[in-house]
Protein backbone atom coordinates (compact mmCIF):
# COMPACT_ATOMS: atom_id res chain seq x y z
CA UNK A 1 0.00 0.00 0.00
CA UNK A 2 2.97 2.74 1.11
CA UNK A 3 3.44 2.29 -2.90
CA UNK A 4 0.68 4.09 -3.51
CA UNK A 5 0.66 6.41 -0.80
CA UNK A 6 2.43 9.24 -3.10
CA UNK A 7 0.24 9.06 -5.47
CA UNK A 8 -2.70 9.27 -3.78
CA UNK A 9 -1.01 12.20 -2.12
CA UNK A 10 -0.50 13.36 -5.97
CA UNK A 11 -4.15 12.96 -6.79
CA UNK A 12 -5.45 14.75 -4.19
CA UNK A 13 -3.06 17.49 -4.45
CA UNK A 14 -3.88 18.13 -8.67
CA UNK A 15 -8.05 17.56 -7.58
CA UNK A 16 -7.28 20.90 -5.56
CA UNK A 17 -5.40 22.21 -8.06
CA UNK A 18 -7.58 22.02 -10.83
CA UNK A 19 -10.82 23.11 -8.41
CA UNK A 20 -9.31 26.17 -7.95
CA UNK A 21 -11.37 28.94 -9.50
CA UNK A 22 -8.92 30.08 -12.42
CA UNK A 23 -8.96 34.18 -12.81
CA UNK A 24 -11.06 36.02 -14.56
CA UNK A 25 -9.35 36.12 -18.66
CA UNK A 26 -10.57 37.36 -21.56
CA UNK A 27 -11.43 34.41 -23.67
CA UNK A 28 -8.53 33.57 -25.96
CA UNK A 29 -9.11 31.64 -29.22
CA UNK A 30 -8.39 27.89 -29.00
CA UNK A 31 -4.98 26.67 -30.64
CA UNK A 32 -3.74 23.55 -31.62
CA UNK A 33 -0.17 24.58 -31.80
CA UNK A 34 1.85 22.46 -29.65
CA UNK A 35 2.94 24.19 -26.19
CA UNK A 36 5.14 21.80 -24.46
CA UNK A 37 7.05 18.63 -24.45
CA UNK A 38 7.27 16.10 -21.78
CA UNK A 39 9.87 13.38 -21.92
CA UNK A 40 10.15 11.06 -18.96
CA UNK A 41 10.93 7.54 -17.83
CA UNK A 42 9.18 4.52 -16.37
CA UNK A 43 10.30 5.24 -12.49
CA UNK A 44 8.77 1.73 -11.48
CA UNK A 45 10.50 -0.72 -14.18
CA UNK A 46 13.63 1.55 -13.95
CA UNK A 47 14.02 0.82 -10.03
CA UNK A 48 13.00 -2.81 -10.25
CA UNK A 49 15.67 -3.15 -12.61
CA UNK A 50 17.64 -2.32 -10.25
CA UNK A 51 16.46 -4.61 -7.45
CA UNK A 52 14.89 -7.78 -9.47
CA UNK A 53 18.12 -9.72 -11.28
CA UNK A 54 15.32 -11.51 -12.87
CA UNK A 55 13.65 -8.29 -14.65
CA UNK A 56 15.25 -5.96 -16.74
CA UNK A 57 13.08 -3.56 -18.34
CA UNK A 58 13.51 0.56 -19.49
CA UNK A 59 10.44 2.76 -20.68
CA UNK A 60 10.53 6.36 -21.63
CA UNK A 61 7.28 8.54 -22.25
CA UNK A 62 7.38 11.27 -24.45
CA UNK A 63 3.96 13.70 -24.57
CA UNK A 64 3.38 16.84 -26.59
CA UNK A 65 0.96 18.66 -25.22
CA UNK A 66 -2.03 20.44 -27.90
CA UNK A 67 -4.64 22.86 -26.19
CA UNK A 68 -6.13 20.19 -24.42
CA UNK A 69 -5.07 17.22 -25.94
CA UNK A 70 -1.93 15.26 -25.25
CA UNK A 71 -0.18 13.08 -28.13
CA UNK A 72 1.85 10.25 -26.17
CA UNK A 73 4.27 7.92 -27.06
CA UNK A 74 5.89 4.88 -25.26
CA UNK A 75 8.62 2.93 -26.45
CA UNK A 76 10.00 0.24 -24.02
CA UNK A 77 12.38 -2.86 -23.49
CA UNK A 78 11.91 -5.62 -21.05
CA UNK A 79 13.40 -8.94 -20.55
CA UNK A 80 12.63 -11.42 -18.03
CA UNK A 81 13.23 -14.69 -15.94
CA UNK A 82 10.13 -16.34 -14.13
CA UNK A 83 9.97 -19.78 -12.13
CA UNK A 84 11.45 -22.20 -9.64
CA UNK A 85 11.16 -25.27 -11.29
CA UNK A 86 10.94 -24.08 -14.89
CA UNK A 87 12.60 -21.48 -16.51
CA UNK A 88 10.95 -18.91 -18.17
CA UNK A 89 12.63 -16.25 -20.45
CA UNK A 90 10.40 -13.53 -21.98
CA UNK A 91 12.21 -10.47 -23.95
CA UNK A 92 11.76 -7.82 -26.31
CA UNK A 93 10.10 -4.30 -27.04
CA UNK A 94 6.72 -2.75 -26.88
CA UNK A 95 5.33 0.67 -27.81
CA UNK A 96 2.14 2.72 -27.23
CA UNK A 97 1.04 5.50 -29.60
CA UNK A 98 -2.22 7.83 -28.34
CA UNK A 99 -3.78 10.66 -26.86
CA UNK A 100 -5.00 11.65 -23.89
CA UNK A 101 -7.84 14.75 -22.92
CA UNK A 102 -6.18 16.94 -20.14
CA UNK A 103 -9.03 18.28 -17.68
CA UNK A 104 -6.85 20.10 -15.49
CA UNK A 105 -7.80 23.59 -15.65
CA UNK A 106 -4.88 25.36 -15.63
CA UNK A 107 -2.69 23.68 -18.43
CA UNK A 108 0.13 26.22 -18.47
CA UNK A 109 1.11 25.01 -14.91
CA UNK A 110 1.98 21.82 -16.58
CA UNK A 111 0.16 19.67 -14.45
CA UNK A 112 -1.81 17.23 -15.93
CA UNK A 113 -5.32 14.96 -15.01
CA UNK A 114 -6.49 13.08 -18.25
CA UNK A 115 -7.87 10.37 -19.58
CA UNK A 116 -6.68 8.43 -23.06
CA UNK A 117 -6.62 5.64 -25.23
CA UNK A 118 -3.89 3.79 -26.77
CA UNK A 119 -2.95 1.61 -29.37
CA UNK A 120 0.19 -0.98 -28.04
CA UNK A 121 2.48 -3.70 -29.69
CA UNK A 122 4.97 -6.01 -28.79
CA UNK A 123 7.33 -7.76 -30.39
CA UNK A 124 8.98 -10.69 -28.32
CA UNK A 125 10.32 -13.84 -28.05
CA UNK A 126 9.40 -16.18 -24.86
CA UNK A 127 11.39 -19.73 -24.07
CA UNK A 128 10.01 -22.24 -21.79
CA UNK A 129 12.66 -25.06 -20.14
CA UNK A 130 12.20 -27.57 -17.83
CA UNK A 131 13.76 -31.32 -16.57
CA UNK A 132 11.20 -33.81 -16.01
CA UNK A 133 9.85 -37.58 -16.48
CA UNK A 134 6.92 -37.21 -18.71
CA UNK A 135 7.32 -41.08 -18.84
CA UNK A 136 9.97 -41.01 -21.54
CA UNK A 137 12.52 -41.04 -18.80
CA UNK A 138 13.93 -37.46 -16.88
CA UNK A 139 14.67 -35.19 -19.70
CA UNK A 140 15.47 -31.46 -20.44
CA UNK A 141 12.74 -29.99 -22.53
CA UNK A 142 12.68 -26.73 -24.27
CA UNK A 143 9.97 -24.99 -26.15
CA UNK A 144 10.60 -21.46 -27.73
CA UNK A 145 8.50 -19.14 -29.56
CA UNK A 146 11.09 -17.04 -31.83
CA UNK A 147 9.08 -14.41 -33.48
CA UNK A 148 6.20 -13.79 -30.90
CA UNK A 149 3.76 -10.36 -31.75
CA UNK A 150 1.17 -8.54 -29.54
CA UNK A 151 -1.58 -5.92 -29.58
CA UNK A 152 -3.77 -4.52 -27.58
CA UNK A 153 -5.85 -1.18 -26.56
CA UNK A 154 -5.57 0.91 -23.30
CA UNK A 155 -8.01 3.32 -21.46
CA UNK A 156 -5.50 5.23 -19.25
CA UNK A 157 -5.73 7.73 -16.07
CA UNK A 158 -3.16 9.90 -15.86
CA UNK A 159 -1.82 12.27 -13.40
CA UNK A 160 1.43 14.22 -13.57
CA UNK A 161 1.92 17.11 -11.12
CA UNK A 162 4.81 19.63 -10.64
CA UNK A 163 7.66 18.79 -8.29
CA UNK A 164 10.33 21.66 -8.99
CA UNK A 165 11.24 23.36 -11.83
CA UNK A 166 10.38 21.50 -14.68
CA UNK A 167 10.61 18.33 -13.07
CA UNK A 168 7.15 16.35 -13.27
CA UNK A 169 6.08 12.89 -11.16
CA UNK A 170 2.43 11.55 -11.87
CA UNK A 171 1.20 7.79 -12.80
CA UNK A 172 -0.67 6.51 -15.01
CA UNK A 173 -3.10 3.64 -14.66
CA UNK A 174 -4.08 1.31 -17.64
CA UNK A 175 -6.77 -0.58 -18.33
CA UNK A 176 -5.74 -3.03 -21.14
CA UNK A 177 -8.25 -4.80 -23.28
CA UNK A 178 -8.60 -6.33 -26.87
CA UNK A 179 -5.05 -8.51 -26.70
CA UNK A 180 -4.14 -10.63 -29.54
CA UNK A 181 -0.97 -12.46 -29.74
CA UNK A 182 0.37 -14.02 -32.77
CA UNK A 183 3.06 -17.02 -33.16
CA UNK A 184 2.81 -19.13 -30.91
CA UNK A 185 3.70 -22.65 -31.24
CA UNK A 186 3.12 -25.23 -28.49
CA UNK A 187 4.20 -22.89 -25.92
CA UNK A 188 1.46 -20.48 -24.57
CA UNK A 189 3.31 -17.37 -23.64
CA UNK A 190 3.12 -16.31 -20.13
CA UNK A 191 4.16 -12.29 -20.64
CA UNK A 192 3.61 -9.98 -22.86
CA UNK A 193 6.41 -7.46 -22.60
CA UNK A 194 4.57 -3.75 -21.98
CA UNK A 195 1.12 -5.93 -21.06
CA UNK A 196 2.45 -8.32 -18.23
CA UNK A 197 0.77 -11.62 -17.79
CA UNK A 198 -1.55 -13.39 -20.36
CA UNK A 199 -3.28 -15.52 -18.14
CA UNK A 200 -6.24 -12.71 -18.04
CA UNK A 201 -7.69 -11.43 -21.53
CA UNK A 202 -7.80 -7.79 -19.82
CA UNK A 203 -5.37 -6.33 -17.36
CA UNK A 204 -4.73 -3.59 -15.49
CA UNK A 205 -1.56 -1.61 -14.84
CA UNK A 206 -0.14 1.15 -12.62
CA UNK A 207 3.01 2.75 -13.81
CA UNK A 208 4.89 5.86 -12.19
CA UNK A 209 6.68 8.48 -14.13
CA UNK A 210 9.93 11.17 -13.79
CA UNK A 211 9.44 13.61 -16.58
CA UNK A 212 10.69 16.73 -18.01
CA UNK A 213 8.97 19.66 -19.15
CA UNK A 214 10.18 21.19 -21.61
CA UNK A 215 8.15 24.49 -22.83
CA UNK A 216 7.42 26.20 -26.37
CA UNK A 217 6.96 30.13 -26.63
CA UNK A 218 5.35 31.57 -24.94
CA UNK A 219 1.72 29.87 -24.46
CA UNK B 1 -14.03 12.49 -6.69
CA UNK B 2 -13.92 10.58 -3.33
CA UNK B 3 -15.69 7.28 -4.99
CA UNK B 4 -13.20 7.88 -8.15
CA UNK B 5 -10.36 7.84 -5.48
CA UNK B 6 -11.94 4.21 -3.60
CA UNK B 7 -12.40 3.07 -7.19
CA UNK B 8 -8.77 3.66 -8.63
CA UNK B 9 -6.89 2.68 -5.05
CA UNK B 10 -9.66 -0.71 -5.20
CA UNK B 11 -8.68 -1.47 -8.56
CA UNK B 12 -4.27 -1.04 -8.01
CA UNK B 13 -4.93 -3.59 -5.24
CA UNK B 14 -6.99 -6.00 -6.93
CA UNK B 15 -4.20 -6.11 -9.72
CA UNK B 16 -1.72 -7.11 -7.03
CA UNK B 17 -3.70 -10.24 -6.11
CA UNK B 18 -2.58 -13.44 -8.59
CA UNK B 19 -1.43 -15.95 -6.41
CA UNK B 20 -2.32 -19.28 -7.46
CA UNK B 21 -3.13 -22.61 -6.51
CA UNK B 22 -0.88 -24.98 -8.52
CA UNK B 23 -3.47 -28.08 -7.52
CA UNK B 24 -6.61 -26.10 -9.57
CA UNK B 25 -4.56 -26.26 -12.77
CA UNK B 26 -7.14 -28.52 -14.82
CA UNK B 27 -4.57 -29.45 -17.47
CA UNK B 28 -2.97 -33.14 -17.49
CA UNK B 29 -0.17 -34.55 -18.97
CA UNK B 30 -1.24 -38.01 -19.61
CA UNK B 31 -4.22 -39.90 -21.43
CA UNK B 32 -6.57 -42.05 -20.25
CA UNK B 33 -7.36 -45.41 -22.45
CA UNK B 34 -10.39 -47.36 -21.53
CA UNK B 35 -10.65 -51.16 -22.30
CA UNK B 36 -14.42 -52.32 -23.70
CA UNK B 37 -15.96 -55.49 -25.13
CA UNK B 38 -16.80 -55.07 -28.36
CA UNK B 39 -20.09 -57.09 -27.94
CA UNK B 40 -21.48 -56.05 -24.68
CA UNK B 41 -19.71 -52.47 -24.98
CA UNK B 42 -18.97 -52.04 -21.19
CA UNK B 43 -16.33 -51.80 -19.56
CA UNK B 44 -13.76 -54.94 -20.27
CA UNK B 45 -11.27 -56.02 -17.14
CA UNK B 46 -7.52 -57.01 -18.49
CA UNK B 47 -4.28 -57.10 -17.47
CA UNK B 48 -2.06 -56.45 -20.41
CA UNK B 49 1.14 -55.02 -20.28
CA UNK B 50 1.76 -51.78 -21.91
CA UNK B 51 4.58 -49.76 -23.74
CA UNK B 52 5.23 -46.48 -25.32
CA UNK B 53 7.23 -46.10 -27.67
CA UNK B 54 10.49 -44.48 -26.62
CA UNK B 55 9.41 -44.76 -22.60
CA UNK B 56 12.07 -46.75 -20.80
CA UNK B 57 9.27 -47.64 -18.69
CA UNK B 58 6.18 -50.75 -18.67
CA UNK B 59 2.69 -50.63 -17.30
CA UNK B 60 1.94 -53.57 -16.27
CA UNK B 61 -2.18 -53.32 -15.30
CA UNK B 62 -3.60 -55.75 -12.65
CA UNK B 63 -6.30 -58.15 -13.92
CA UNK B 64 -9.34 -56.36 -12.97
CA UNK B 65 -7.87 -52.98 -14.78
CA UNK B 66 -11.14 -51.25 -17.01
CA UNK B 67 -8.36 -48.34 -17.91
CA UNK B 68 -4.64 -46.80 -18.21
CA UNK B 69 -3.45 -43.23 -17.79
CA UNK B 70 -0.97 -43.33 -20.52
CA UNK B 71 2.03 -40.55 -21.28
CA UNK B 72 1.90 -38.15 -24.58
CA UNK B 73 4.97 -37.31 -25.53
CA UNK B 74 5.37 -34.05 -25.45
CA UNK B 75 8.30 -32.75 -28.11
CA UNK B 76 6.75 -35.21 -30.81
CA UNK B 77 3.02 -35.16 -32.01
CA UNK B 78 2.98 -39.04 -32.29
CA UNK B 79 3.23 -41.81 -29.90
CA UNK B 80 2.41 -45.25 -30.41
CA UNK B 81 1.07 -47.29 -27.88
CA UNK B 82 1.51 -51.24 -27.28
CA UNK B 83 -0.46 -53.44 -25.85
CA UNK B 84 0.59 -57.13 -24.81
CA UNK B 85 -1.02 -60.16 -22.89
CA UNK B 86 0.41 -63.89 -22.92
CA UNK B 87 -2.84 -64.24 -26.12
CA UNK B 88 -2.74 -60.96 -27.63
CA UNK B 89 -0.93 -58.04 -28.47
CA UNK B 90 -2.78 -54.31 -30.05
CA UNK B 91 -1.11 -51.51 -31.05
CA UNK B 92 -2.55 -47.39 -30.79
CA UNK B 93 -0.60 -44.58 -32.50
CA UNK B 94 -1.94 -41.35 -31.10
CA UNK B 95 -1.44 -38.13 -32.79
CA UNK B 96 -2.24 -35.02 -30.89
CA UNK B 97 -0.86 -30.89 -30.79
CA UNK B 98 0.94 -30.96 -27.33
CA UNK B 99 0.34 -27.19 -25.41
CA UNK B 100 2.60 -25.89 -22.72
CA UNK B 101 2.43 -23.25 -20.30
CA UNK B 102 2.82 -21.39 -17.52
CA UNK B 103 0.07 -21.43 -14.36
CA UNK B 104 2.43 -20.10 -12.35
CA UNK B 105 5.73 -19.68 -12.07
CA UNK B 106 6.18 -21.50 -8.56
CA UNK B 107 4.21 -24.83 -10.29
CA UNK B 108 5.55 -27.07 -12.48
CA UNK B 109 4.71 -26.68 -16.21
CA UNK B 110 1.36 -27.07 -17.46
CA UNK B 111 0.89 -29.50 -20.33
CA UNK B 112 -1.88 -30.92 -22.13
CA UNK B 113 -2.73 -32.62 -25.29
CA UNK B 114 -5.32 -31.16 -27.91
CA UNK B 115 -7.27 -32.76 -30.96
CA UNK B 116 -6.32 -35.85 -29.85
CA UNK B 117 -6.65 -38.89 -32.81
CA UNK B 118 -5.77 -41.96 -34.08
CA UNK B 119 -2.87 -42.73 -36.75
CA UNK B 120 -4.17 -46.67 -36.46
CA UNK B 121 -4.82 -49.03 -33.93
CA UNK B 122 -4.95 -52.81 -34.17
CA UNK B 123 -8.18 -53.33 -31.80
CA UNK B 124 -11.31 -54.09 -32.96
CA UNK B 125 -12.82 -50.69 -32.82
CA UNK B 126 -11.39 -47.30 -31.26
CA UNK B 127 -13.47 -44.21 -30.04
CA UNK B 128 -12.16 -40.77 -29.06
CA UNK B 129 -14.57 -39.28 -26.16
CA UNK B 130 -12.40 -37.00 -25.08
CA UNK B 131 -10.06 -34.75 -27.33
CA UNK B 132 -8.11 -32.73 -24.85
CA UNK B 133 -6.82 -34.37 -21.66
CA UNK B 134 -7.74 -32.39 -18.69
CA UNK B 135 -9.19 -33.21 -15.27
CA UNK B 136 -13.14 -32.53 -16.55
CA UNK B 137 -12.75 -35.44 -19.16
CA UNK B 138 -12.46 -38.63 -17.40
CA UNK B 139 -11.88 -40.74 -20.56
CA UNK B 140 -9.86 -39.64 -23.77
CA UNK B 141 -10.11 -43.01 -25.47
CA UNK B 142 -12.06 -45.92 -25.29
CA UNK B 143 -10.83 -49.52 -27.02
CA UNK B 144 -12.90 -52.12 -28.29
CA UNK B 145 -12.02 -56.22 -28.88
Amino acid sequence: MLKYTFSILLFALCLGVSGQEAPAKNKEPRSYKPYELKLGVNAIRSTKTFVDADFSSNELEAALALDRFVLVMNYGMEDRKRGDSVDYINKGSYYRVGFDRNFAKDKESGNVLSLGLRYARSSFEDQLSFTSDQGFGEQTYVFTNEDLKARWLEVVFGLRGKVVSNLYMGFSMRWQFARKINGEGDLKTYDVPGFGKTKRQNSTAFDYYLMWRIPFGDK
Amino acid sequence: MKKLSIILIGLAVISCQDIENCGTDDNLDFMILEFHDLESQSTRKVGFVVTAEGSPYRFSLSEDSTFVALPLNPEDTITTFLFDSDTSHFEVEMRYDPELSIFDPSCDPSITFLNLDTVRYTFDSLSIPGTVTNRQISTNVEVYF
